[in-house]
């Protein structure tokens, strides 16, 4: 009996951290005050905005890796991208489902379909598309052009998500925290809860990649007969 | 949506989200986790 190789220094210390700091995360999100308007229930949001936050994150990190692809040509870069993409979706189908839970007490209904949430479904749909396409394919070069070609164009309809708020504006709010100028709607007393996730979801998704990438190089040189890992 | 909703810290949307957003973090983990030691031996 072998004993399976430990994960590199890095990879452990993010995930390690990752969960040291949702746990803190959690006190904080738990022991935020209550908004005027919407009481406890806004709370969903320091779930809600990092998980958003990560998974958009995540699908620019893959058009950068899928780019780089098609480049270099070396299959390292598909693995990379493709591990982005399923935590990327991992995070997305949270950021659904707890707007779901947010929208049914403040709008009174689960989904609508609005331009947030349109854009938003149309966007998991094609990147359940580029595992759906994946799948499909059996020749490694192949699936890796098709699928970076899937990552480039969805790519374009992320940032057409993030700014659809502001762009045609509807039931779903503007950015609760923009993260992109810093500008905040929360109460300062509820930033401490949403900086300590977005943290926490960040060093999560980085340590959820290197160790989906380490698993899926892993497993491709398995395939390949035992030969070291291709490209 | 009644205030008395919005106003309980424990009502059931909040809970529910929460032990759903760490149970699918946990348990992709987990199940990443299973897989590498899996793939180690």
């Amino acid at each position: 009996m072998t004993r399976a190789r430990p994960l590199d220094l890095l990879t452990l210390t993010l995930l390690g951290l990752g969960l040291l700091t949702l746990g803190a995360g959690a006190f904080f999100a738990l022991t935020a005050p209550p908004d005027a308007d919407q009481g406890y229930v806004y709370r969903i949001f320091f779930i809600h905005v990092p998980s958003a936050w990560v998974g958009m994150v995540a699908l620019f990190v893959a058009l950068f890796y899928s780019i780089v692809y098609i480049a270099r040509g070396s299959l390292k870069y598909d693995r990379i991208a493709t591990a982005c993409i399923e935590v990327a979706l991992i995070f997305l189908f949270l950021t659904l489902f707890t707007g779901m839970l947010w929208g049914r007490p403040t709008w009174g209904v689960y989904w609508t379909w609005e331009p947030r949430l349109t854009t938003f479904a149309i966007l998991l749909v094609v990147y359940i598309g580029y595992f759906v396409v994946r799948s499909a394919i059996e020749d490694p070069e192949m699936r890796a052009k098709a699928s970076a070609a899937i990552s480039i164009l969805g790519a374009i309809n992320v940032p057409i998500t993030y700014m659809s708020v502001v762009w045609w504006r509807s039931i779903h709010q503007v950015q609760t925290f923009n993260v992109t100028t810093g500008e905040s709607r929360f109460d300062p007393a509820m930033l401490p809860a949403l900086f300590v996730n977005l943290a926490a979801f960040t060093l999560l998704y980085i340590g959820f990649v290197r160790l989906r990438s380490v698993l899926a190089g892993r497993e491709a040189a398995r395939q390949d007969l035992g030969s070291p890992v291709a490209n | 949506m009644d205030s008395s909703l919005l106003n309980n810290p424990a009502n059931p949307f909040t809970v529910w989200v929460y032990v759903v957003s760490y149970a699918v973090i946990l348990g992709y983990l987990g199940f990443l986790l299973w897989r590498y030691m899996r793939e180690s031996e």
